[in-house]
């Protein structure tokens, strides 16, 4: 594979071609991740909706049969579900983690097992969301490991 | 309260076994009658402490620690409610009871350390694909 970064032009917007078929399998893992950047959910705040692009989220959780989303700054209500979202996001690094959360795998730091023999993710900004057992098997799998 | 029921339904039915297998000990040996119903008030008492020290341990809310310490102290009073319901028919000297606190606080502890270990290698291994899978620092708009 051929990769070429050209810093001639100063352009602000980053322009990404892919040269090669639409069948290969390499291109299409090209494209979902380049999609990571430019995909964005509609989000509300203080009445007002706002887009929030993908990468900026750090999870989302459920409280009381609502959607929140979590980024470093705020936190805003989607009109999602939780098993939606997880649709919507079957191809970007999210994934359901626990009955409630669906957390972004680029935000986390490093994973721990806490005193009670439970499983906990802490992200980048510090917080921690817990991982349930039945969920590490697909963890594994989508941080490139062997589902077990 | 779904996860309350679970524990609870599942303690009773241990508790009640120890309960009638410590009565038919009792009754064998010193051939006494033992009022069943308060045994049995008993038997229910105990698993209401066990599903809530449970329910505490297994908490997603709160430190981790704080719950664990919670739990141990909540499990303490059944040990009051079963020389309540044997009296010196099973505890026939009061340092006993001590022996078997501090008895319980050890198997405590290495529940403890085989619960943390369990996902030692689990966390291990995710925190070695996290390493290999983004070799790259990360930013929080990353």
């Amino acid at each position: 594979m051929k990769i070429t970064i050209d810093e001639k032009n100063k352009q602000k917007e980053i322009e990404v071609v892919i040269k090669g078929s639409k069948d290969d399998q390499r291109v299409q893992t090209i494209y979902q991740t380049l999609l990571y950047y430019e995909q964005s959910i509609v989000g509300k705040l203080d009445d007002r909706y706002h887009q929030i692009p993908l990468n900026h989220i750090y999870y989302f959780d459920t409280t009381d049969n609502r959607t929140f989303a979590y980024t470093s700054q705020h936190v805003y209500e989607v009109n999602y579900r939780l098993y939606q979202l997880e649709e919507k996001l079957e191809h970007d690094p999210f994934l359901r983690v626990n009955k409630h959360s669906i957390l972004n795998l680029r935000k986390i730091k490093h994973f721990h097992s806490t005193m009670n023999g439970r499983m906990d993710a802490k992200l980048i900004n510090g917080e921690r969301i817990q991982i349930s057992r039945r969920y590490v098997p697909d963890l594994k799998e989508k941080l490139g490991g062997v589902k077990s | 309260m779904k996860q309350f029921s679970k524990y609870f339904l599942k303690t009773l039915f241990i508790v009640n076994i120890i309960y009638m297998l410590i009565a038919w000990i009792i009754v064998r040996r010193a051939e006494v009658n033992l009022p069943f119903l308060r045994l049995e008030l008993g038997a229910i008492l105990i698993s209401l402490i066990l599903a809530f020290a449970m329910s505490i341990y297994r908490s997603e809310k709160g430190h981790p620690i704080i719950n664990v310490i919670i739990a141990y102290l909540l499990v303490m009073p059944s040990l009051f409610i079963i020389r309540a319901n044997f009296g010196r028919l099973l505890f026939r000297s009061a340092w006993l009871l001590y022996i078997i606190f501090i008895v319980i606080g050890i198997i405590y502890a290495i529940a403890l350390w085989v619960a943390s270990k369990k996902y030692q290698k689990e966390v291990d291994d995710l925190n070695q694909l996290l390493k290999k899978e983004d070799g790259k620092e990360k930013t929080p708009e990353d």
